[in-house]
């Protein structure tokens, strides 16, 4: 099944390898040369301060910032897209299952050498790619001053995001062993995996534990972490959001919120207090989140096994 | 080799609420060509697929060469064609040979190296390149390179010219008198099926309605001709009536069993295959309701 | 070597029409004892018809005493169907020829003959055969 396997998504797991490679390689690249030009104090620089500070590389630094909130938390869905649903879908679809579920071997045999094979590709094309990423911002975390916290890179996380690249493999077969259709079951994958993904990178991720409460001071003064929200305590103990602490210290009419403000609401008698993670807790959650994803994936291959084994495609 | 190829009891299949196959009880003995006929949604593609495992029964047991078909099982011994005899089109020849000898531990690849040389079908082609008749005798050499002991094809020339019918169907009968196996092919025009099978069934709105070796049925039927106004009175003796078809006023009477000899006014004679066929498909008509069967015959 | 034919639909069974194609040609002396028949896969192929069929065809002939497999080698012919002489040929005919005119006089059509002929052929047992 292996020579099977390859030769029918040599060409999806070409692409997708010349995707992910592609940006560990261009990360590489960069890292690299940042690192051959300047020394490692001015790299650290060049993620803390304004373009000004290191104006060659303010380019590189905004175009991840770019890529990091747009293309590399979905990144895992094209291996949905592209290698899971058409899995299953387009032996249905173009009946070549009549061939290859009438051989020697079973259908279970020749689902499993399937999806182990593949599965593991991806998953070890997801780690390479984490793991160049890590190397790339691991400056921007280690300054003596430093803006970024891991957290900050939570979705490209060393398990995190192999993990959620093994998940959006998975829930592409089951999708498209549940539309019979390559194109539905593509569409079914993406729609799935953001269905899936938004909300627990969103509101599931922050309760992996509770988190911390100290006042904003102490926060700022210490370094890392990830900081889930901002509230505000009157004199009572009683907790406020922003603008309803605003509106009870008597501002009526501010679109913006800067030093002024805050010194209104100090005045007021407010403080300021911040709920967090510390640091620390970093490869707790990628373990929480990484084996959310691998249950979720165990999950969508024992349901497509049991969709073939019934026969009902 | 094991006496019987298959043996089904009380098989059955429905989809919803529509039974495709109900209470299907058939034993084929090993060695023979079985011909599987009826009308198109008969259930004959129904059938095929249990007996392959791309489909699991609703009701009843099977088995094949002496083995219980369940999941997950794996049938080595069974080798199957589909009507469009479908292989992976991007695959050149060779690697369609590949796949057969990976996925199969009972792979004999110079049996089919040798069949399509001497087809003239270069081992480098693109299967989606060759014509439908090239394609077919690739998938019959993938098929029978592994050595089956049964060999199931549905409608295996349905799709193919004159010229292209007769070549893969000679290649099936020198594979058979190479070595011995059951086949079973499906077929909605039977009379391709009189030079090729030995055995027969007729399926019906997923019935069976006929099983057994056609020399048998041949020799166990008769046809008997006489006056229609005396339809009821028709030395029949102990047989019976299959079939009657009134054309004029003339009746027929398909009768199973041999009738005793002679009243001169009737008149008895042998049926071919076809005739056969023909009787029992209109006389399951009849007792179903369904009116004038479609024709059987291509 | 004989060349065999089979007509489908003439409800004839192939293997009996096998069977007396090669006594047709016994008789006509085509077929000479020590002849070879064709192999089971060359009638197969050929004809595009069942192996089962030439086999039994086969069976039939040495169970007649016609003909005798000899295993890795084929099937070779025994025994030679003496022709009968011209004059008892031609007295056979007369008679069959005065039955003919009776079956057209009594409104027989060509069809009708043949399918009773076929019919009485296939069915008639000679005394002391079985």
């Amino acid at each position: 099944m292996f020579w099977m396997t390859w030769r029918q998504h040599r060409l999806t797991l070409a692409s997708l390898a010349v995707v992910f490679l592609g940006l560990a390689g261009g990360y590489l690249l960069s890292g690299a040369a940042m690192r051959g030009s300047l020394s490692l104090e001015a790299v650290q620089k060049c993620f803390v301060g304004t373009p000004l500070t290191c104006p060659e590389w303010a380019g590189v630094i905004s175009t991840d910032r770019n890529l990091r909130q747009t293309l590399l938390p979905v990144l895992p869905a094209l291996v949905g897209v592209f290698l899971g649903a058409p899995l299953v879908s387009r032996e249905l679809e173009q009946r070549t299952f009549r061939y290859a579920w009438t051989q020697a071997i079973t259908p279970r045999h020749w689902l499993t050498s399937k999806v182990l094979l593949l599965g593991s590709a991806v998953t070890l094309l997801g780690a390479v790619f984490a793991a160049v990423y890590r190397w790339w911002f691991t400056p921007a975390t280690t300054g003596a001053v430093t803006l970024y916290d891991w957290f900050d890179v939570f979705d490209q996380g060393v398990l995190s995001f192999p993990s959620a690249c093994l998940f959006a493999f998975a829930l592409g077969v089951l999708a498209g062993t549940l539309t019979r259709r390559v194109v539905l079951g593509m569409g079914s994958a993406l729609v799935g995996f953001l269905a899936v993904f938004l909300p627990l990178a969103i509101w599931v991720r922050p309760n992996y534990l509770p988190t911390l409460r100290v006042d904003a001071d102490s926060y700022y003064s210490q370094s890392g972490g990830w900081a889930t929200d901002f509230v505000y305590l009157d004199r009572d103990g009683n907790e406020f959001g922003m603008w309803e602490a605003l509106s009870r210290a008597g501002v009526t009419s501010t679109t913006s919120f800067g030093s002024e403000q805050e010194e209104l609401l100090a005045r007021a008698g407010f403080r300021e207090m911040v709920d967090y993670h510390p640091g620390d807790r970093f490869w707790v959650f990628q373990l929480i989140e990484a084996g959310i994803f691998v249950a979720l994936a165990a999950g969508c291959v024992a349901l497509t096994f049991w969709l073939v084994r019934r026969r009902s495609v | 080799m094991t006496e019987t190829a298959i043996a089904a009891t009380r098989l059955g299949k429905r989809y919803g609420q529509k039974w495709a196959l109900r209470d299907c009880t058939l034993r084929v003995p090993a060695g023979r060509v079985v011909g599987l006929v009826g009308p198109n949604g008969a259930g004959k593609s129904t059938l095929m697929n249990l007996l392959v495992g791309l489909d699991r029964p609703t009701t009843g047991e099977l088995d094949l060469l002496g083995e219980r078909v369940g999941p997950n099982r794996a049938l080595d011994r069974v080798a199957y064609i589909d009507q469009e005899h479908t292989l992976y089109r991007n695959f050149r020849v060779h690697e369609v040979l590949k796949a057969g000898r990976l996925l199969n531990p009972r792979w004999h690849e110079q049996d089919a190296v040798d069949r399509l040389h001497e087809l003239n079908i270069p081992l480098t082609s693109k299967v989606g390149r060759l014509s439908g008749g090239q394609r077919a005798q690739v998938a019959v050499a993938a098929a029978l390179a592994r050595r089956p002991d049964l060999l199931i094809l549905d409608e295996p020339v349905a799709s193919l010219d004159p010229v292209a019918r007769r070549d893969l169907m000679a290649t099936l009968m020198a594979a058979k008198a190479d070595r011995d196996c059951t086949i079973v092919l499906s077929s909605h025009v039977v009379s391709e099926l009189e030079r090729l099978c030995d055995h027969l069934v007729v399926l019906d709105h997923g019935e069976v309605r006929l099983a057994g070796d056609i020399d048998d049925l041949l020799d166990g039927h008769r046809l008997l001709t006489g006056p229609a106004a005396t339809a009821d009175r028709a030395p029949v003796g102990t047989c019976r009536v299959v079939h009657q078809e009134r054309a004029g006023d003339q009746v027929s009477l398909l009768v199973r069993g041999a009738p005793p000899a002679a009243d001169p006014a009737w008149h008895a004679r042998r049926v071919n295959l076809e005739e056969l066929v023909m009787h029992y498909l209109a006389s399951a008509a009849d007792t179903t309701g369904g009116g004038k069967h479609p024709a059987v015959l291509g | 070597m004989i060349e065999f034919r089979v007509e489908t639909g003439s409800g004839v069974p192939p293997y009996l029409q096998l069977v007396h194609q090669v006594e047709h040609a016994l008789r006509l002396g085509q077929l000479r004892v020590g002849d070879r028949l064709p192999t089971v896969k060359e009638v197969a192929k050929r004809l595009v018809i069942n192996p089962n069929t030439v086999l039994k065809a086969y069976r039939e002939l040495e169970h007649k005493g016609l003909a005798k497999g000899r295993p890795g080698q084929g099937t070779f012919v025994e025994r030679e169907l003496a022709g009968l002489p011209v004059e008892r040929q031609a007295e056979l005919r007369t008679a069959l020829d005065s039955w003919l005119a009776s079956a057209y006089q009594a409104g027989m059509d060509a069809d009708g003959i043949a399918a009773m002929v076929a019919t009485a052929l296939h069915e008639f047992r000679p005394e002391g055969s079985t």
